[in-house]
C-alpha cells in the first residue's frame, strides 16, 4: 500500500478512495480521475465490492462474479500501478493478496471525420481516431469475420503504448507476420509520438528516399488492403495506419479508381501517374536541360517567344527554377501551419507576387512560371503524402544533374532512381513488382485498372497462400 | 555471395544476353560490314546469327550436363586447383578489359554526341555511377533493370517504322552482289556484335531454373539476330553502301533524319532512350567481372575491394587515346571474347566427359 | 574534421558548377541562333557566308541582325563571325542553306560536311538554290514590312510549297546520301526574290552534285510523280493545247493529279544503251474547267482524258528529254538498273550511257470527280 502510494506521489490526476470492509478493515481504490468512467466506477466497481465481506473479497469466484467486463487480479505493485496508469481502477486490500482491476476507461474521442489529406469522391467518409481500441472496433465493423486477427504488443519504455498488428488469417503470409511481429516486438525507444517512429525503427532501407510503408487514415484503405494479403499496424495514440507490405505503385492508387467503372478508374490513375511521375519529375529538368544545353531541341515557334522572355532575364535558367521552386516549397510549408483565413490571403499574394511581379522584374521568364506552376499542380495529384515528399525531392535531384550534364544528367538520374527502386524491399518484397520482376498478374492492377471480372487473383508481392479471391 | 542477392530466372538471363549483345553492337555494326561486303550486311549478320545460334545451343547443352554450376567453379574442377584459378583469373582479365573497352567506347559516343569538351574523367565517373550502383547490389537488380531497356527498343523500332519513306529497297539489291568469300569473311566482323553470349557460362550457377535456361538463351540469340538485320538492312537501305562506311556512329545519324512536325528534330530524345541500352550492355560486363572477382576472392563482398576494381575499371578504359585506339581495344577484346568462348566450351566438354566417364564407373 | 574539410571541399566545387557553367553549357539566351546560311563566291573564290540571327532585345529596333565574312571553311567563317557578333553564334538551329546559282554550279559537297560532322548540327536543315545572291536576298528581306522574320517566312513558303510538289523535300540527309550513291542525283528547291518578298520557282536539278539546270514548279510536280512519290499536285492545261478549233475565249482546264503508280522496267542488252520503259497510273480531280466538254457524259469524259494523257505524255517526255540533255538523273533510273541489271550496269559508265536511253512512257489517268458542277 505504502509502495503504491510512495509511487504515486505528484500525481494530482490520481484520486485515492479510502473505503472500509465490513466497516471496520481499510481499504483503497486508485483511479485516474480524467481518464475513468465515474458513472460506471461508482455503480458497477465500488458499489458491489464495498457490499461484499472480507469472506467473498477473499473467494476468487465471487470476486470474478463483480458485475464488470474486466475484471483482473493483479499480484504485485508494479502490475497494480501499470494498471492504475492504464485506465483501470485498483481496489487493493491489504488482508487479501491480490489486488482486484477493472478496466472503465473513457477516453475523450473525436467524432469520425474523414482525413483532411486523403479525400474522395465517391467512397466513405471515414477515418481512424486516436483510439486504438476505437479503431480495432472499426476495422472489426468493417470485416466481420473470425478470420481478422490482431497480434498486440506493448511498446514504448515510459509511454507503454499497445501495438497492434492487423492480419487475415489464412490469406496474410504467415511468415511475414511472425517476421513483423519480431521485429516490432523487439523495438526499444522510450516512446512513439508518431506511427513514423516504428516505421523508421523497422524499415531495411532507412536512407533511401521512398517510402516503404504507406500511411494511410482510411479504414476502407486498411481493409481493401488486409483483403490482397497485406498487414495492417495500427498504434495508440495515433489515426495513421501502416500498410506493408506494399509496392511503388500502391502509392498511387486511391479508393476511387475502384468505386468507379474500370475504364474511367483506369484513367484517373493513368492521369495520376503521368502527372505525378513524369510531369512534376521531368518538366523542369527537362527544361533546364534544353535551354542549358540542347537549344536545337526547342521548336522554331516557340524558341521566339521564348527567346523574347529570356532575353531580359539575368539569371541562367537552374537558378531560375531554383528561386521559383523554392519559393514554392516554402509557400506549401507555410500554408500547413497557417490558419485558414490567412492561408487564403497568403495564397493569393504569393501567386500575385510569383506571377506578374517577377516576369516584370526581369527575374524569370514567363514559360518557367507556367513550368512551375504546372510542376506544382502535379506533384499534388499523388494520393500519398510520403510519396509526394519523395518526388519532390527527386525533382530537386534531377534539376541539379540537368544543369550540369544536359539530357544524359537525367537519364542518368533515372537510371539510378529507377535501379534504386528495385533494390528496394518492402518487408522483405521487391518494391517494384509488378514491373521488375515482372509479374502479369500484378500489372492488371498497377498503372491501369482492369474491371473486376479480370482482377481474381492477389497482388504477387503479398505472398499469400491464397492466390484466388473469393474462394 | 549469398544466392538471394544473385538468384535470377532463365527469362532475366536471355533479357540479359540480349541487352548485353544488342546494346553497343547496333551502333557501328552497320558502318564495319558495310566497309567490308557493301550493301550485303544483312546476310553476314543473318548468317552469323546462325552460326552464334548455333554455338549459344551447344554451350547451353553443356552447361545442362555440368549440374548446375558455372564456369568458374568448372574450371576448377577440371583443370585442377591451381591451373583452374590461373583460368579463372584469365576470365575476369578478359570480362574487365571488356567492361572497360565498352565504358570507353561509351564515353567516346557521349562526347561526339554531346559532350565535346566535358573532361573523360569526369564522364567515366558520373555515367557508370548507376551501374556501380547497381553492380554493388547483384546480379538480380541488374538483371531486373533490363526489362525496362525494352522500352527503348520499341522505341528504336517504332521510329524505323516512322522512316519508312527514306528506306529505299534498291540499295540493298542486287543481293548477294559481295560475294560468297568476302561474306564468309565478313561473319568475323559480324560476331563481334554477338559477343555477350558467352555471359551465361559465367552466371549459370546463379540461374534458378536453369532447365528452361538453354531455350532462352537461343532465344535470346535469335532476337539478337533479329534486331540487327533490322538495323543493318535499315541503315544501308536508308544511307546506301557509299555512305555508311564514312560514319562513326551510324544509328546516331539515322536518328537524325526525321522531322517531326513541330518538334524537328528528336534525335536528342531518341539517343538518350539508346542511352538506357547502352548503359546496360556496359553494366552486363561489369557485373560478370565484379561476381568472378569475388567467386575468385571467395570473401564476402567489401566496399574497399569494390573502389579498386571500379579505380582499375576506370583506368583501363582511360588507357586508349583516341577513338582509334578505343576501336583497337574493342578489337582486341572481341578476338579475346571468340578465344574465352572456345576455352568456355572446351573446359565444359572436358567436365561433361569426365561426369559420363564418372558415373559411367558408378554404374559399373 | 577532416571529413567537414572533403565535403565542404565538394560543396564548393558543386556551386562553382552551377554558376559558371559546365564545360559544354550553351545557355540558350547567350546564343546567337542562325536561321538562315546563305553561301556563294567571292571575286577571288572564297566563300561569301552569310548569316541573319533573329534579335530580341526590346531596346533594339531591328528584329533580325544579318552579319557576313568570307573565307574558305564555313567553321572559320562561323569563328570570324562570332568576333563581330555580340552572342556566340551557333549553327544548331539552321533551317535553310541558301547556295547562289553560281556556287551550285561549282559544285557544294565540300561545304556540308560540317553539318553531317558535327552532331550538333541539323541534318534536316533545307537546301535552296537562289537565283542571285544570297547576300543580297539577306539584306533584302530585312524590308520586307509585310512578312515574318526570314527564317520563319522561308519555312512557311517552302512548306506549303513542297504539299503541292512545288517544289522537292530535299534535306541535307537527303542531298548527302544521293550525292554519295552516284546514282541518284539530288533535287534542290530553286527560288528567286525582288524587293516585295521571295518567290518559289521550282527545283534545281544536280548533275552528281554541280547543278546543271533547273525547272518550274508546274514540271516539279511531274518530276514527283516520275520519282514515284504520293504527292498531289496541279496540272494546268490551256484551251488550245487541248483542240486547234476550240473558240479563243475558252480558257483551259485544270487538274489536281494525285494518287500516282508508277513502274519502271528496264531492259539492258550489252553493248546498246538501255530502253526504260515507264508506266504511271494516275488519279485526277477536275477543280477548274472552262472547255466545250460535257462531263457528264461518259464518251466526253472519255475524250478528254484521252486528251489529257496525250498531252500528259509529251510533257514527261519532254522533262526527260531535258533531263538526260543536263546529264541529271533524280528518278533514279541509273540505280534501278544498277539493282535489277548489275552486271550491264558494272560493264558502262552511266555518265555516258544516260543520255542515250530510251525512254517510253505509258500514262493512264482517270478522272475521280469534278466537283459540284459539271
Amino acid at each position: 500500500m505504502l509502495l503504491i502510494q510512495e509511487k504515486l506521489k505528484n500525481c494530482p490526476d490520481l484520486k485515492q478512495k479510502n473505503v472500509f470492509i465490513e466497516e471496520k478493515h481499510e481499504a483503497w481504490f486508485f483511479y485516474i480521475y480524467q481518464n475513468i468512467d465515474n458513472d460506471l466506477l461508482q455503480r458497477d466497481f465500488i458499489s458491489p465490492i464495498i457490499n461484499m465481506t472480507y469472506k467473498q473479497l477473499s473467494d476468487i469466484k465471487t470476486v470474478k462474479n463483480i458485475p464488470n467486463g474486466s475484471i483482473k487480479l493483479v499480484y504485485t505493485t508494479d502490475e497494480a500501478v501499470k494498471e492504475i496508469f492504464s485506465g483501470s481502477a485498483v481496489f487493493v486490500f491489504e488482508l487479501i493478496q491480490y489486488a482486484i482491476s477493472c478496466k472503465i476507461d473513457k477516453v475523450e474521442k473525436r467524432a469520425l471525420e474523414e482525413p483532411s489529406t486523403e479525400k474522395n469522391i465517391r467512397g466513405p467518409h471515414e477515418g481512424f481516431l486516436e483510439v486504438l481500441e476505437a479503431n480495432i472496433g472499426i476495422l472489426r465493423r468493417k470485416i466481420r469475420s473470425d478470420a481478422l486477427k490482431f497480434k498486440t504488443v506493448t511498446l514504448g519504455k515510459i509511454t507503454n503504448q499497445t501495438v497492434a498488428i492487423a492480419y487475415i488469417e489464412g490469406i496474410a503470409n504467415k511468415d511475414l507476420v511472425e517476421g513483423l511481429y519480431d521485429k516490432i516486438s523487439s523495438i526499444k525507444l522510450d516512446g512513439m509520438p508518431a506511427i513514423g517512429f516504428i516505421e523508421q525503427s523497422i524499415i531495411t532501407h532507412p536512407h533511401s528516399l521512398f517510402p516503404q510503408f504507406l500511411n494511410t487514415e482510411r479504414p476502407d484503405r486498411a481493409v481493401a488492403a488486409l483483403l490482397e494479403g497485406r498487414i495492417v499496424i495500427l498504434m495508440d495514440g495515433t489515426p495513421v495506419v501502416l500498410i506493408a507490405p506494399v509496392t511503388f505503385i500502391s502509392f498511387f492508387h486511391t479508393l476511387d479508381d475502384y468505386s468507379n467503372p474500370w475504364i474511367l478508374g483506369s484513367f484517373l490513375r493513368a492521369v495520376r501517374i503521368l502527372g505525378g511521375i513524369f510531369i512534376a519529375v521531368f518538366m523542369p529538368a527537362l527544361y533546364i536541360a534544353i535551354t542549358s544545353f540542347h537549344y536545337y531541341a526547342i521548336p522554331l515557334e516557340l524558341l521566339l517567344n521564348l527567346a523574347k522572355s529570356r532575353v531580359e532575364v539575368p539569371l541562367p535558367p537552374i537558378f531560375e527554377i531554383l528561386i521559383l521552386e523554392i519559393t514554392v516549397e516554402l509557400i506549401r510549408e507555410a500554408a500547413i501551419r497557417l490558419p485558414t483565413y490567412i492561408g487564403t490571403a497568403v495564397s493569393v499574394f504569393a501567386g500575385l507576387i510569383i506571377g506578374q511581379a517577377a516576369v516584370e522584374a526581369g527575374i524569370v521568364s514567363n514559360l518557367v512560371i507556367v513550368i512551375v506552376a504546372a510542376t506544382a499542380t502535379a506533384s499534388y495529384v499523388v494520393p500519398s503524402t510520403d510519396m509526394a515528399l519523395s518526388i519532390r525531392i527527386i525533382r530537386f535531384i534531377f534539376m541539379l544533374s540537368a544543369s550540369i550534364f544536359g539530357i544524359i544528367g537525367i537519364v542518368v538520374c533515372t537510371t539510378f532512381t529507377i535501379g534504386h527502386i528495385i533494390a528496394l524491399d518492402s518487408l522483405g518484397q521487391p518494391y517494384f513488382t509488378p514491373f521488375s520482376p515482372f509479374s502479369l498478374r500484378g500489372l492488371k492492377d498497377s498503372f491501369v485498372r482492369l474491371p473486376l471480372k479480370k482482377q481474381k487473383t492477389r497482388p504477387p508481392e503479398t505472398k499469400t497462400g491464397k492466390k484466388v479471391r473469393s474462394e | 555471395m549469398d544466392g538471394g542477392a544473385n538468384a535470377i530466372t532463365s527469362k532475366q538471363m536471355a533479357l540479359y544476353t540480349f541487352v548485353c549483345q544488342t546494346g553497343i553492337g547496333s551502333i557501328v555494326l552497320p558502318t564495319a560490314l558495310a566497309k567490308e561486303v557493301g550493301h550485303d550486311g544483312w546476310i553476314s549478320v543473318i548468317a552469323t546469327g546462325v552460326l552464334s545460334i548455333a554455338i549459344a545451343a551447344l554451350l547451353g547443352m553443356l552447361l545442362k550436363k555440368s549440374s548446375g554450376k558455372g564456369i568458374l567453379d568448372i574450371n576448377k574442377e577440371v583443370y585442377g586447383k591451381v591451373i583452374g584459378t590461373a583460368f579463372n583469373i584469365l576470365i575476369f582479365i578478359y570480362l574487365l578489359v571488356t567492361a572497360s573497352a565498352g565504358a570507353g567506347i561509351f564515353v567516346v559516343f557521349l562526347r561526339i554526341s554531346f559532350f565535346r569538351l566535358t573532361p573523360q574523367l569526369i564522364m567515366s565517373l558520373i555515367f557508370m555511377l548507376p551501374s556501380f550502383y547497381m553492380v554493388w547490389y547483384g546480379l538480380k537488380t541488374t538483371a531486373r533493370f533490363k526489362i525496362f531497356t525494352l522500352f527503348s527498343y520499341v522505341v528504336v523500332l517504332v521510329y524505323i517504322i516512322l522512316i519508312y519513306k527514306d528506306i529505299r529497297p534498291t540499295f540493298l539489291m542486287p543481293v548477294g552482289e559481295a560475294g560468297i568469300v568476302p561474306l564468309l569473311y565478313s561473319i568475323k566482323t559480324s560476331y563481334f556484335a554477338y559477343i555477350g553470349l558467352e555471359l551465361i557460362a559465367v552466371f549459370y550457377a546463379e540461374i534458378t531454373d536453369n532447365e528452361k535456361a538453354l531455350r532462352w538463351h537461343v532465344f535470346a540469340n535469335f532476337f539478337s539476330m533479329l534486331f540487327f538485320t533490322i538495323v543493318t538492312a535499315v541503315c544501308t537501305a536508308v544511307f546506301g553502301e557509299k555512305f555508311l562506311p564514312v560514319q562513326s556512329i551510324t544509328l546516331f545519324n539515322l536518328f537524325r533524319i526525321y522531322n517531326v512536325d513541330v518538334l524537328e528534330r528528336i534525335d536528342l530524345f531518341i539517343i538518350a532512350f539508346w542511352f538506357f541500352a547502352i548503359s546496360c550492355s556496359i553494366r552486363a560486363y561489369i557485373m560478370a567481372s565484379w561476381y568472378s572477382l569475388n567467386k575468385i576472392c571467395k570473401k564476402k563482398k567489401s566496399t574497399f575491394i569494390y573502389m579498386i576494381f571500379i579505380a582499375l575499371l576506370i583506368v583501363i578504359s582511360r588507357i586508349p587515346g583516341d577513338i582509334n585506339e578505343s576501336y583497337l581495344l574493342l578489337d582486341i577484346v572481341n578476338y579475346s571474347g571468340m578465344g574465352i568462348t572456345v576455352l568456355f566450351i572446351i573446359s565444359l566438354f572436358i567436365s561433361a566427359v569426365k561426369t559420363k566417364g564418372g558415373k559411367r564407373y558408378e554404374k559399373g | 574534421m577532416k571529413k567537414v574539410k572533403i565535403l565542404s571541399l565538394c560543396f564548393l566545387c558543386f556551386v562553382h558548377l552551377l554558376i559558371s557553367g559546365c564545360w559544354d553549357q550553351k545557355i540558350f539566351e547567350e546564343i546567337g541562333l542562325a536561321l538562315v546560311l546563305g553561301l556563294e563566291h567571292t571575286e577571288n573564290g572564297e566563300i561569301l557566308y552569310t548569316m541573319t540571327m533573329p534579335v530580341f532585345a526590346e531596346d533594339i529596333e531591328e528584329t533580325m541582325e544579318i552579319l557576313s565574312t568570307t573565307s574558305d571553311l564555313l567553321r572559320q567563317s562561323r569563328d570570324q563571325i562570332r568576333n563581330t557578333s555580340g552572342k556566340r553564334v551557333e549553327g544548331g538551329k539552321i533551317q535553310h542553306i541558301v547556295f547562289s546559282k553560281e556556287l551550285a554550279e561549282k559544285g557544294i559537297d565540300k561545304t556540308l560536311d560540317v553539318f553531317v560532322r558535327s552532331s550538333e548540327n541539323p541534318f534536316l536543315a533545307n537546301i535552296i538554290v537562289v537565283d542571285g545572291s544570297p547576300f543580297e536576298m539577306l539584306k533584302m528581306s530585312k524590308d520586307y514590312k509585310d512578312k515574318p522574320r526570314l527564317g520563319v517566312y522561308m519555312a512557311n513558303i517552302i512548306r506549303h510549297a513542297r504539299a503541292n510538289a512545288a517544289t522537292p523535300e530535299s534535306r541535307i540527309y537527303n542531298f548527302t546520301i544521293l550525292q554519295y550513291s552516284e546514282t541518284i542525283d539530288p533535287v534542290a528547291s530553286y527560288i528567286s526574290f525582288d524587293d516585295t518578298g521571295i518567290t518559289i520557282e521550282g527545283s534545281a536539278l544536280f548533275n552528281g552534285n554541280k547543278m546543271a539546270g533547273n525547272i518550274d514548279f508546274e514540271k516539279t510536280g511531274l518530276l514527283h510523280a516520275l520519282m514515284g512519290e504520293k504527292i498531289q499536285f496541279g496540272y494546268y492545261i490551256k484551251a488550245k493545247d487541248i483542240e486547234e478549233s476550240v473558240s479563243s475565249d475558252k480558257r483551259g482546264v485544270s487538274i489536281l493529279l494525285y494518287r500516282a503508280k508508277r513502274k519502271i522496267e528496264a531492259s539492258c542488252a550489252d553493248g546498246t544503251a538501255p530502253e526504260i520503259h515507264i508506266s504511271l497510273d494516275l488519279t485526277g480531280i477536275i477543280d477548274e474547267i472552262d472547255l466545250d466538254y460535257r462531263l457528264d457524259e461518259p464518251d466526253d469524259k472519255k475524250n478528254l482524258e484521252e486528251k489529257i494523257t496525250m498531252l500528259l505524255r509529251r510533257d514527261f517526255m519532254n522533262l526527260l528529254k531535258y533531263l538526260q540533255e543536263i546529264g541529271s538523273d533524280p528518278v533514279g533510273f541509273g540505280e534501278i538498273i544498277r539493282a535489277k541489271h548489275n552486271e550491264y550496269f558494272k560493264s558502262v559508265s552511266w555518265k555516258t550511257v544516260y543520255p542515250k536511253v530510251k525512254f517510253d512512257i505509258d500514262v493512264k489517268i482517270n478522272i475521280e470527280f469534278y466537283g459540284a458542277l459539271y
